[in-house]
């Protein structure tokens, strides 16, 4: 159970995949102008991440591993990756409306999100059991939602911030602040 | 399993996971845009994305003769 615990931890903190693994830097960089999108978008990346790990994980174990095609694990988790995102979208666009609202705009973002594969990948490649999968698939996208949630924070505090010298604005200030982040994250280093 | 069925069996694979999403792609088209949301992607300024299908960078520029008329008639 303690193995469990540290995988969900090292996830989130130690290991985290935008400040230790420098992915899904783009939608941190995009989406985190607003605290609402940020939230928007970090609930759309935990589903698609939990459901996309869950159908690539049993592709692999159940039809790649048994013919010993492990080496089409890559190409074939981006195709249902797609795949599983253009169902999703025509699922909520047909049965929840309100869901596509607040959540439809951020499902062609997260077709182009490494993070997605990275998780379905990592499943693979670490030799998770099913249970270790599922900690693993949560919590990689809990870790990704704390710091673009708190990255949207600061930065709607900076971006506000009139004494800001011009070629600061923007996005350089932004990977300022991601840097620092990252740099206040290393203490979590000796956590797991 | 011979190493030639194994080759075909992957192509197989991959031939199904590809039909398996331009399927579920032309559905997806197929489906109208809920009320409401028809301008979910027209209202999308950009982000730093630009690999999304929704920045404005990835849509289709108007033919130059559209933006002529348009600008007719704004000028009306």
């Amino acid at each position: 159970m303690s193995g469990i615990l540290v995988l969900a931890i090292g996830a989130i903190f130690v290991n985290n995949v935008i400040l230790s693994r420098f992915l899904g830097i783009c939608p941190l960089l995009g989406v985190s102008k607003k605290t609402e999108n940020a939230l928007g978008m970090s609930y759309a990346l935990i589903f698609v991440v939990v459901f996309s790990a869950l159908l690539s994980y049993g592709f692999y174990w159940l039809v790649l591993a048994p013919l010993h095609l492990e080496y089409l694990a890559l190409t074939s988790f981006i195709l249902i990756i797609a795949a599983f995102v253009q169902f999703v979208e025509m699922f909520l666009k047909k049965y929840m409306v309100g869901l596509y609202k607040a959540l439809g705009i951020y499902l062609p973002l997260i077709t182009t999100n490494c993070i997605v594969l990275l998780v379905a990948l990592d499943n693979v490649s670490l030799g998770f059991n099913f249970l270790e999968m599922l900690v693993y698939s949560i919590a990689v996208p809990l870790g990704y939602m704390m710091i673009i949630v708190i990255f949207s924070v600061i930065r709607t505090r900076v971006d506000g911030n009139h004494k800001l010298p011009t070629p600061f604005r923007g996005n350089a200030i932004a990977l300022i602040l991601a840097a620092l982040m990252a740099l206040a994250f290393v203490g979590f280093g000796g956590l797991v | 399993m011979s190493e030639t069925v194994r080759i075909i069996v992957a192509i197989a694979i991959m031939a199904v996971l590809i039909a398996l999403f331009f399927v579920s792609f032309l559905l997806n088209k197929k489906i109208p845009e809920p009320e409401g949301c028809r301008d979910l992607k027209k209202n999308c300024v950009g982000c730093g994305i630009l690999s999304c299908g929704s920045n404005p960078a990835n849509q289709p520029a108007k033919p130059k003769t559209e933006e002529k008329e348009e600008g007719k008639n704004n000028v009306v």
